[in-house]
């Protein structure tokens, strides 16, 4: 076995590295992809015993259902179904987080599992996104998700996961490979708000 | 026909005048006006020809219930079929035709053939062109030219169309009275509404009662200013509520663009909109829709519902005749005759019955002749110019009739038979309307939870009764509204009835509490049926169904409603019978000698009006109907030439074609190029589910058929998947990550259904298990490097991973660096060539790929589709599930028995249905090769199979079939009734080209079986 001993300058890119990003950039509807967060999925069985210390252990707290907890900055967890948990969290720190997770969690029954590839992360806002998002997806954003507040639904017809952070706008998790469609529907959805 | 002066309450504007061409003629209007409005006022009478006969028709109503007036606007991307004219805003430079006239309005054939209509009865096509069977095309295209109105547009529509979704506490439709009065009770109590209404401005009949009536006008004025400012309403003009379904999900069609001259519309706006309301409640304020007197000629132009020729008047300043005849069986008319003589017209008022009090009219000069009804129209000049009447007498719910008859001359026939409440809406959650007789009509059942129904639908026949009924119903309302204060609550029913002068006091109720408010009495006779001239009595203006086709469909023995409508198509155009369906029961009862409500109704479906197929599709058409899913390397794809196919919604390269070739050449070069040197293949898009947990391995080896207990970590497998009944559902490579760890992969197609396949089990049949699924699909990236070089590539690209065939033999996989990414790389073949798959982050995707590319150059590297894919694969005789097989094929159908292992602990899914009779049959299709005996002919997939040349008996069909090119010849796949045993044997296909091609059949591993270049080059 040879050693190379190359050292390769990789390149990293999004879902949305090929879109023209210009199409929703205006006061009326501002997109932008997040382009530095990795996603760790936390299966897992909140009551089970070890959990709360383990969790403590990662220093994140489990939210309620269809909460979320901690910081966009540092660590951001999910509620997405009764035992399952999103962890949005710096790209840099999550080898480590899914490292100590693991650790944490030895004995527990569980499955912590890398999703960093599986999603574009959008943040949606500008003064028509409500208007704009009311025309996509069927669940009410408007009136029901507060700050706080995590969602699964469909864009059109693509899964998302909607959570807000900030009282004027959203974000969005679109899956990878249903970005450039979500992409798309929405630069369609905002032609009329230019 | 014309326009008046200036009226009290006109909603035009005679400061905006319009032009617009009607038939290729110029004429003027005002902003405000309808097409329609502004047709009478230019003295148009004729607007369209009846579906049958051919007969003149003119406008007869105002709204959405016209009939007859259905045009054709503009042309070629901006062309409107069968639009009524009387809900058609007038923006200048409107172009209308009219929608019916063969070969034009003004000359109609089917006119021509007057003589022979009265053998066109009901079932006359039926009856008439049966015979000769064979000639039926052609009856069918003559009578296709026939029939019908506006062409449909020969181009594509020009403009756009969208949805949007709203929630609200309150969804009212109706923009009426009891809308508005609903609107503002319930938005001052709290609740957040959503208020509906398809005219342009809201007020609903209302704006007639303004014209007259001081107090009428100051409440709409203050009620309509208070709901523009109110932070909790949300209003939709132009807007019609077109469905109700479960959950009070409400659909409405907003008109946003359709008012506008083309060259106004901005191309960025949809031009309609389809709501999609979910309300936590919902009032119906729909209102009614009056119906027209029944007696012969009842179709001639100038024949109007008489509430239309108000609105005409008020509304739009138009006088719809000088010398105008109102008939009618209920206090209504008189409102119109009152009006008309403000307007300066003394009308003639002929009322079926006796005892209205008339002074007030009488003692301006207004003839009213009671205890008589219109029982002919007399044409003159294209219109109606002269009425028939005699006398009537009502005895208990008969009438008879005199037979002296008296002629009033006339220019305009206002009729009105009673209201008929709209129920459409309540109906389309399947409730029944049912008949009330004090009303003569059928009235709501507004049985569904968190429903509720105000004003003139639930038989209020004035302003003040409306409006206290919406706001009750506002009140009812929101009672139910948990987020609304119980302090607001109980002061909303109180203040709805300070703020309406003249309203009806609300009744106490039995319980303490308030009853609805008592509707005021039109006193609507009992249905006029006549028994003359029911042969010229037209029911259904759109379908020209007449009193006589009724009567023909009972005597023919339809008994059922459901059964007449049929027969005679009552209901059947595009206005849905909204005047005429209930007159149209009323004569079935007449006739069968029954009560209405015995009788009963026809069935009332979405949609209440015609919606646009461009509103349906909303945003989702083109390459947005469907998502279409793209792997990260899709940019270089495109870059490297390739075209795509679509595998489930996933856009995969399916050749990558050089300059001047075309697929089979791709192909060609793609597959020999593989085998030969090497070949580079995206895989990203096959379904990856992560399965962890104490009982990951126990699960693989229920779903599926083959053994997993052993397979240790850094070791993968390939997987059959039966569904419970036996039949091969999915098959892919699972790795081994750890004991309590494992990678799935499933088909591209087959990843979502796999994936819910799996969690119904886990989550329904086998909670005791230990195990979460993951979906990580969109996670991986996988570049698949194929072929005798493909090694030498990885040893460039990787350093921590030994590739040699001792130490990473096929089917291991393992974890490195792969160009500085972290990877898991496979050993895994889907040609049977030395290959390896490299899984990484889809953020790195694309650069593994570019990168694999470049250096995969130094060995002629060549990137191959799904298509060279099919071929690699079919040439080692590897099925794709959905393609080789069909839901009907076992895993020993497939040839695969060697996958299934019998002897578990638990049994897998589909190992019971395996032991039936059925599927241990020796003659069920099995999948084997063939090979055609001209070894350059090559079969098309799904072509029929036989025994024998001259056999018609099916014994299978063509699954697969390629030219292979390291073959040089032919080859398919092909499922044989006891294929497996019949090796070495001659049977036939004949596909449809009508050929008849000698097979033999042979083993379905084409190449290689000897598995020798699994490990490439030496």
């Amino acid at each position: 076995m040879a050693k190379h001993n190359i050292v390769y300058d990789s390149v990293y890119e999004t879902a949305l590295e090929q879109a023209d990003l210009s199409a929703l950039n205006s006061d009326a509807v501002r997109v932008t992809e997040i382009r530095d967060r990795g996603f760790v999925v936390l299966r897992l069985r909140p009551a089970t015993a070890g959990v709360s210390e383990a969790m403590a252990k990662l220093g994140i707290e489990l939210p309620d259902a269809l909460g979320m907890t901690g910081s966009a900055d540092t660590r951001l967890v999910k509620w997405i179904s009764p035992d399952e948990y999103l962890v949005t969290l710096p790209l840099a720190e999550k080898d480590t987080f899914i490292t100590d997770a693991k650790a944490a969690l030895e004995g527990i029954f569980s499955a912590v599992v890398d999703n960093s590839g599986g999603y574009s992360l959008l943040n949606i806002a500008g003064s028509e996104y409500q208007e704009l998002l009311s025309k996509l997806t069927f669940y009410d954003l408007r009136g029901n998700l507060p700050v706080g507040k995590v969602v699964s639904t469909l864009m059109t017809k693509a899964p998302v996961i909607f959570y807000r952070t900030a009282e004027d706008s959203l974000m969005c998790m679109v899956r990878w490979s249903f970005a450039d469609y979500a992409w798309k529907i929405m630069v369609k959805a905002a032609e009329e708000y230019r | 026909m014309k326009r008046l002066s200036t009226q009290p309450c006109e909603r035009i504007d005679r400061s905006a005048p319009l032009y617009f061409q009607w038939q290729g003629k110029r004429y003027q209007g005002y902003a405000g006006d309808t097409l329609a409005s502004a047709m009478l006022a230019n003295d148009i009478a004729l607007v369209g020809r009846s579906f049958k006969y051919g007969r003149q028709r003119g406008i007869m109503a105002a709204g959405t219930e016209e009939a007859n007036a259905l045009v054709t606007l503009e042309t070629a991307g901006y062309h409107t079929p069968n639009a009524r004219a009387t809900e058609t805003e007038l923006y200048d430079g409107m172009s209308a035709i009219a929608g019916s006239g063969v070969p034009s309005l003004n000359s109609d054939m089917r006119a021509w053939l007057k003589p022979f209509h009265r053998f066109m009865a009901a079932g006359f096509y039926y009856k008439m062109f049966k015979w000769p069977q064979k000639l039926w095309p052609v009856y069918e295209d003559n009578l296709r030219k026939l029939s019908g109105f506006s062409k449909a547009p020969d181009s594509n529509d020009a403009e756009i169309y969208d949805h949007q979704y709203h929630h609200a506490d309150i969804a009212i439709v109706g923009g009426g009275p009891a809308g508005l009065a609903a609107a503002l009770n319930a938005a001052n109590a709290g609740a957040s509404v959503i208020l509906v209404d398809e005219r342009h401005a809201v007020g609903g009949e209302m704006i007639s009662d303004c014209a007259g009536n001081e107090a009428a006008k100051a409440w709409f004025a203050e009620t309509l200013a208070a709901l523009e400012a109110h932070d909790n309403v949300r209003m939709f003009p132009r807007t019609t509520a077109y469905a109700l379904h479960d959950q009070n999900l409400l659909l409405a069609l907003e008109r946003r663009q359709d008012h506008l001259p083309l060259g106004a519309r901005n191309p960025h706006v949809s031009r309609q909109r389809s709501h999609r309301i979910r309300a936590k409640q919902v009032i119906l304020a729909t209102g009614s829709h009056e119906r027209p007197m029944m007696f012969a000629n009842n179709d001639l132009p100038g024949v109007m519902l008489a509430g239309a020729m108000r609105r005409y008047l008020n509304e739009y300043a138009v006088l719809c005749g000088d010398n105008p005849v109102i008939a009618g069986n209920n206090d209504s008319i008189y409102d119109l005759a009152a009006d008309l003589l403000r307007a300066g017209i003394k009308a003639t008022v002929v009322d079926c019955r006796s005892g209205y009090d008339a002074g007030a009219l009488t003692s301006q000069g207004v003839t009213v002749r009671q205890g008589y009804a219109v029982v002919d129209a007399i044409e003159k000049q294209g219109r109606v110019g002269a009425v028939k009447i005699a006398q009537t007498t009502l005895k208990g719910n008969k009438w008879t009739q005199g037979s002296a008859q008296e002629v009033l001359s006339c220019d305009a026939l206002a009729t009105s038979g009673g209201f008929s409440p709209l129920v459409h809406l309540d109906c389309h959650t399947g409730s029944k309307p049912a008949f009330d007789a004090d009303f003569q009509a059928f009235m709501p059942a507004c049985d569904k939870p968190n429903r509720f129904v105000a004003g003139s639908i639930r038989g209020h026949s004035d302003w003040q009764g409306s409006a206290a009924d919406g706001a009750y119903a506002a009140a009812q309302a929101v009672e139910k509204i948990p987020s609304v204060s119980p302090f607001t609550k109980g002061s909303t029913l109180q203040q709805s009835q300070e703020v309406i002068e003249g309203s009806p006091p609300l009744q106490k109720g039995e319980q303490g509490g308030f009853n609805s408010p008592q509707p005021k009495s039109l006193n609507t006779a009992p249905f006029l049926v006549l028994e003359q001239g029911r042969g010229k009595t037209f029911i259904d203006m759109q379908n020209d169904v007449k009193a006589s086709d009724i009567e023909l469909a009972i005597r023919e023995n339809y008994r059922s409603i459901e059964h007449i409508k049929r027969y005679t198509a009552l209901g059947f155009g595009t206005d849905q019978g909204k005047t005429g369906n209930v007159n149209g029961i009323a004569i079935a009862a007449e006739v069968m000698g029954r009560d209405i409500a015995e009788v009963g109704t026809t069935t009332f479906r979405p949609m209440y009006t015609p919606v646009t197929l461009g509103a349906l599709a909303g945003e989702e058409i083109g390459l947005l109907f469907d998502p279409q899913r793209f792997t990260p390397m899709q940019a270089s794809h495109i870059a490297n030439g390739a075209d795509f196919e679509t595998v489930g919604q996933w856009m995969r390269p399916w050749y990558f074609p050089k300059a001047g070739e075309d697929m089979h050449a791709a192909v060609q070069r793609e597959c020999l190029a593989t085998r030969s040197e090497l070949g580079m293949m995206d895989a990203s898009t096959l379904g990856k589910i992560d399965i962890q947990g104490p009982d990951a391995r126990e699960f693989l080896a229920r779903v599926y058929t083959n053994a997993w207990e052993k397979l240790a970590p850094g070791k993968c497998r390939y997987g059959l998947m039966c569904g419970e009944d036996g039949m091969i559902k999915d098959d892919g490579v699972t790795a081994c990550i750890s004991d309590t760890h494992f990678l799935m992969t499933t088909t591209t197609g087959g990843a979502a259904s796999v994936f819910t396949h799996l969690e119904t089990w886990l989550q329904t049949e086998w909670p005791e298990l230990n195990v979460y699924l993951t979906s990580v699909t969109d996670h991986w990236s996988t570049t698949a490097v194929v072929g005798p070089k493909a090694r030498r590539v990885m040893e460039q690209i990787c350093d921590d991973i030994d590739f040699s065939a001792e130490n990473f033999p096929f089917m291991d996989w393992r974890e490195g660096t792969v160009l500085g990414v972290p990877a898991r790389v496979m050993r895994i073949s889907f040609s049977g060539e030395l290959s390896y798959e490299i899984n990484v982050q889809a953020n790195y995707g694309r650069y593994i790929w570019d990168k694999v590319t470049e250096i995969g150059r130094q060995y002629n590297v060549t990137h191959y589709g799904t298509e060279s894919m099919h071929v690699l694969r079919a040439e080692k005789g590897y099925i794709i599930v959905g393609q080789d097989t069909d839901g009907s094929i076992t895993p020993q159908d497939a040839n695969m028995g060697w996958a299934v292992s019998t002897n578990k602990t638990y049994p897998f899914l589909g190992q019971r249905a395996l032991s039936r009779s059925d599927s241990m049959r020796p003659d069920r299709k099995q999948l084997v090769g063939l090979y055609t005996q001209d070894p350059q002919k090559v079969l098309p997939e799904g072509a029929q199979l036989v025994n024998a040349e001259g056999d018609n008996a099916m014994i299978g069909h063509v699954t697969s079939s390629y030219m292979s090119p390291i073959l040089g010849r032919s080859i398919a796949m092909a499922v044989v009734k006891g294929g497996l045993s019949r090796m070495g044997e001659t049977i036939y296909a004949k596909p449809l080209s009508g050929e008849v091609v000698p097979l033999t059949i042979v083993d379905s591993i084409f190449y290689d079986q000897a598995k020798e270049k699994l490990d490439g080059e030496a």
